[in-house]
């Protein structure tokens, strides 16, 4: 990095520096020549666009910046970071940030990012590898689960926080969850809520027309492959997250 | 040379049928692609929007298990991963140690990361695979698309021109079909919201699968499981989203490669794509028409 770089990377806030830290990515390089929003495949439908976003990085808007939908929205395609002239890696920024903002808990609302990768991460570190139609059941369980809970869904989260075997069961049951909302079940609840219900319920439903298709055409293993060495790849992650998890 | 295959979750799932038509193309060619023992997920997406650690320590230990034999990736998900640990590693003491300590053992980041379609241009070459050649594709216009992950970074993945690679055109050339030129080889699918965010990925691979059809092209090929599945399986959903008819099988280019290697539909598990391509092969005068369709 060159001497002016490095000044400019002191004067920056806090939020570049720990952006910097994290990630390696120099927020503070920007000129704001907009370059990344132009290429970005999901600038038309972002809240905060890519140059915006990096601009309030600079300019240490904590809260803007943590709450804002397109830092989940990001699809990690890096044309940003390949076509930017200063070489400011906003894909690594938004990986960074996703952090942070979860750490912080102000994650969009909305978002199923954070509940994916965890049940992503958790599949390897239990198996090994991933098996996709265990980590799919398993995401719609968890993503309804992952209701709050002045929500009055006990009753749903209950029955479908269960492990990925819970998937086939899902399927069968999946039909129950509008009529659970239409009969009241569910009454006791703001039109906010309603609203976040309805969404996860149609997440629920998004691609289970799939399963027989992908099933017949070959596309998925009913039953994933296990890898040994469960316990060496859990104190690898435990080591990973400074003994956290 | 000699290889160690690295062939990720996709392929043992939704992507089988890469892995099948991978493992007959690499036979024909005497390839051998043995497996890494006891490979383990590379992290994918999630691990690096989480963890930047635990992103350079998955790859790393499969990377430190190749024993130093060149590592042979299909998925470019994984090939991407496997390259930045690599980067981060071999640039940074700090990260080499720090990987070191989480993976229980050093590695350099040194170990050679070959995407198939560098190992078949570059290692193989176009001569060998001429030579494998059996039933040119003569009169198939394809789009070759390349996606995301296998061009960018190129400081990361140096895999081919970032903004206009030819690899897998070239490849399909050899093939004997005819590669048009058009301009979305390298935009975004959306694969890494493919769950947590379908719409994304409606509106994204709309965009794809229109240029493609504008650019006149009878199919697409794909070296990536995502973007294959993206294109392939959800092309119906786009269809009906924004009212449009593609019609547009979606291979990947060892599905086209076996083809022209005459190797069965069988061998290349040409069924399980969503969109047949019975009728357009049949219509080409390729394959055994009858097992394709």
């Amino acid at each position: 990095m060159s001497e002016a770089a490095m000044r400019l990377e002191r004067v920056g806030g806090g939020l570049a520096r720990e952006v910097k830290a994290r990630s390696g990515a120099s927020p503070m390089s920007c000129l704001q020549c907009a370059k990344c929003t132009s290429g970005c495949p999901v600038a038309a439908r972002a809240d905060v666009k890519p140059h915006e976003l990096v601009r309030l990085v600079q300019m240490d808007q904590r809260r803007a910046v943590l709450e804002s939908r397109s830092i989940w929205e990001c699809t990690s395609c890096q044309t940003c970071v390949t076509r930017c002239p200063q070489k400011v890696d906003i894909a690594a920024m938004n990986d960074a940030l996703r952090g942070m903002s979860r750490a912080a808990g102000m994650a969009a609302p909305g978002t199923a990012v954070p509940v994916f990768d965890e049940v992503f991460l958790k599949a390897v570190r239990e198996r090994g590898r991933v098996h996709e139609m265990g980590l799919m059941a398993e995401f719609k369980l968890r993503n309804l689960a992952a209701l709050p809970s002045s929500l009055s869904t006990a009753s749903v989260r209950q029955r479908y926080t269960a492990s990925w075997r819970g998937g086939m069961q899902l399927l069968a049951d999946a039909g129950k969850v509008p009529r659970m909302i239409a009969s009241g079940e569910l009454r006791e609840t703001s039109a906010r809520g309603m609203q976040a219900i309805k969404q996860r319920a149609l997440q629920l439903f998004a691609d289970a027309d799939k399963v027989p298709m992908m099933i017949a055409k070959g596309k998925l293993s009913l039953l994933g492959r296990r890898v040994r060495g469960k316990a060496e790849r859990k104190a690898m992650f435990r080591r990973a997250s400074g003994g956290k998890s | 040379m000699s290889y160690v295959f690295f062939p990720g979750c996709s392929l043992e799932g939704t992507a089988r049928d890469f892995h099948r038509s991978t493992l007959a193309v690499a036979a024909r060619l005497g390839l051998e692609l043995p497996e890494i023992p006891d490979w383990t997920c590379c992290g994918s997406t999630s691990a690096h929007g989480c963890d930047a650690l635990l992103a350079a320590a998955l790859p790393a230990k499969n990377l430190a298990a190749a024993a130093g034999k060149t590592v042979a990736v299909a998925c470019a998900s994984c090939y991407s991963r496997l390259k930045a640990a690599n980067h981060h590693i071999a640039r940074d003491p700090a990260v080499r140690a720090r990987v070191a300590e989480v993976v229980g053992g050093d590695y350099d980041g040194q170990t050679p990361v070959m995407h198939l379609l560098e190992i078949l241009s570059r290692d193989i070459g176009r001569a060998r695979i001429a030579a494998a050649i059996r039933r040119p594709l003569a009169g198939l216009k394809v789009a070759c698309y390349y996606g995301c992950l296998l061009v960018r970074p190129p400081e990361v993945t140096r895999f081919d021109d970032a903004e206009n690679p030819t690899l897998m055109d070239q490849l399909m050339e050899v093939a004997g079909a005819t590669p048009v030129d058009w301009p979305h080889k390298t935009e975004c699918c959306g694969a890494s919201a493919s769950i947590t965010d379908p719409d994304v990925v409606l509106e994204l691979s709309d965009r794809i699968l229109s240029m493609a059809k504008a650019a006149g092209v009878d199919c697409i090929v794909t070296a990536c499981p995502l973007c294959q599945l993206n294109l392939d399986m959800r092309q119906k959903d786009v269809e009906k989203r924004f009212g449009r008819r593609y019609d547009l099988p979606v291979f990947y280019f060892t599905q086209l490669l076996g083809l022209a290697m005459g190797c069965t539909a069988g061998e290349l598990s040409l069924a399980s794509l969503v969109v047949a391509p019975g009728a357009l092969l049949q219509s080409k005068g390729i394959g055994r028409a009858e097992a394709t369709r």
